[in-house]
């Protein structure tokens, strides 16, 4: 087995190697939903319990700030397993009643209701929730967009034509804004970052597609922070720490997420800004456990320190990965060092990013369209690329993988392109 | 001998996990569409079945010929 440089905590070594009989996967969501039906795929025949603290059965989030904002789907086109499918697997599937807690030496997961679930093998994959809003906010009107309830809310919402303002403007503040204008409708986004989006795609990407949403209309505060959103209980106005009021009718919260750990406090799992795994998704402190997905903390290829990867492939990867991996003695697992991918739409156009840039990394364009909206670049530091992207040109997203894979130098990816 | 493969284009959003986990059956063309075969050996039903489940828009169809 290959090791993956800078995983600490060696491999975890089971007692024995007897495989599980009973695996609960606590967050029914797509890393949990895709372990399961991974596990079946790899033969696995012993009991499958999913815990998920939503009254829905598993769906999937991009189309929630995309096709579901902008009217293009009902939310049950956004459903990731079917009911019959989950039954025809054999996944009893618990829905509305959260885990509360890790009963770690009795090997047992305890729901709010006060059941008991008795494992071999726990998968963690409760996800992220977004990151509290630090100060009080009106009742009616402020959002932020993570589940479907958000979602078809702030959906319906815009049907009355609000002024809409956006609080952060990242992945999915700035989609947002997209689907509001693409509606037709006026909005404003205020990020405390001087240059929004840079720090995901790299100054020269981030600008370009700021540039795009004000074609489009959008309006932009930026290095500003919100000092207070006012309204008796509905929101009428926000304010911002130069002393700007924004009319408001429709406030959402876009300012980042936070790994769902809490009911995993008191166990050994090291938790530090989601759960420590290697490189095969073993917690890096119990042999019996597992984490994927958005809470998860896995080494990523070229870094260091493992690390959350907020995206949908590390999600499916991961499940993939510790679906094969669990029902394997330690000597036959798979190792992953994952390259992050993520997408994201804007007005129709795609952006899609391969690797991981550090904050500093160059940008250079590799390419451009005849008319020069769309173009493709990479990131890189000491003549390496440690990221690729492609905006508004997906077929060249095999070629980016390739360069971002082998690190390739900047004369290498240059070349790929002549 | 093979399986049949399908893909929902009203569903697919280029995002290429298929031709990066089976190149022998999916690929880009020169002006960024994407192109795959419609039949595929038995052999790369493990491989297929991959590409299925990495596939973020669940456009791929894979079955009996
Ligand atoms: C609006 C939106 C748009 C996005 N767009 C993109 C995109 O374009 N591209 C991309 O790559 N990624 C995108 N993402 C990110 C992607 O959706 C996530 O990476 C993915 O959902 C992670 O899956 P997960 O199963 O790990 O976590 P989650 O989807 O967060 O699911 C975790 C589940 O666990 C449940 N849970 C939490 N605590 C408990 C508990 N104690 N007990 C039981 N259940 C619990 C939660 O309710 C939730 O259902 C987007 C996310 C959002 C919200
Ligand atoms: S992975 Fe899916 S969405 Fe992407 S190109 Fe292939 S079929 Fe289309």
């Amino acid at each position: 087995m290959t090791d993956v440089a800078g995983v600490t905590g060696g491999q975890a070594v089971a007692p024995d190697h007897r495989p599980p009989d009973r695996v609960v996967v606590v967050g029914a969501s797509l890393a949990g939903v895709r372990t399961a039906l991974g596990l079946r795929r790899n033969g696995f025949a012993g009991t499958i319990t999913l815990v998920g603290a939503e009254p829905w059965l598993p769906y999937d989030r991009p189309p929630l700030s995309k096709q579901v904002l902008l009217g293009e789907w009902t939310p049950d086109r956004t459903r990731l397993a079917s009911p019959e499918q989950l039954a025809e697997q054999g996944i009893e599937v618990r829905l509305g009643d959260p885990a509360e807690a890790l009963d770690q030496p009795g090997r047992a997961v305890v729901l709010r209701s006060g059941a008991r679930i008795d494992f071999d093998a726990l998968v963690v994959a409760t996800g992220a929730a977004p990151r509290p809003w630090p100060f009080p906010t009106p009742d009616t009107g402020v959002y932020d967009l993570r589940r479907l309830d958000d979602a078809t809310a702030i959906r319906d919402a815009f049907d009355t034509a609000p002024r809409v303002v956006v609080v952060g403007a990242g992945f999915i503040g700035t989609e947002l804004a997209s689907a509001a204008a693409r509606r037709g409708l006026p909005v404003t986004v205020v990020e405390p970052r001087p240059d929004p989006l840079a720090a995901q795609l790299g100054t020269l990407a981030g600008t370009a597609l700021l540039d795009l949403h004000r074609r489009h209309g959008v309006r932009f505060h930026t290095g500003r922070a919100v000092r207070a959103v006012h309204g008796a209980d509905r929101v009428t106005t926000v304010e911002l720490d130069d002393g700007t009021l924004l009319d408001a009718d429709l406030v959402v919260v876009g300012i980042g997420v936070l790994p769902n750990t809490g009911w995993l406090r008191g166990s050994s799992l090291e938790l530090t800004d989601g759960v420590r795994c290697d490189g095969t998704g073993v917690t890096s402190t119990d042999p019996a456990v597992w984490a994927v997905g958005d809470v998860a903390r896995w080494p990523v290829a070229g870094h260091v320190e493992p690390r959350r990867v907020e995206h949908w492939t590390s999600a499916v990867e991961q499940a993939g990965v510790v679906a094969y991996n669990l029902l394997r003695p330690p000597a036959d697992r798979r190792v992953t060092a994952q390259t992050p991918y993520v997408w994201t739409d804007h007005y129709g156009l795609k952006v899609q990013l391969v690797g991981l840039a550090g904050p500093d990394d160059e940008s250079t364009v590799l390419h451009r369209s005849p008319d020069g909206e769309r173009f493709v670049a990479v990131r890189h530091a000491g003549g390496r690329v440690s990221a690729a992207l492609a905006f508004g040109m997906p077929e060249t997203l095999p070629k980016l993988r390739t360069a971002v894979r082998s690190g390739a130098t900047l004369a290498e990816a240059t070349a790929l392109f002549g | 001998m093979s399986l049949r493969v399908a893909v929902d284009r009203a569903h697919c959003e280029l995002h290429g996990q298929c031709v990066e986990r089976v190149p022998s059956v999916f690929r880009f063309t020169d002006d960024g569409d994407l192109d795959h075969l419609t039949e595929a050996d038995d052999d790369l039903a493990d491989d297929l079945s991959d590409a299925q489940f990495l596939c973020p828009a669940q456009a791929i169809e894979v079955g009996p010929a």
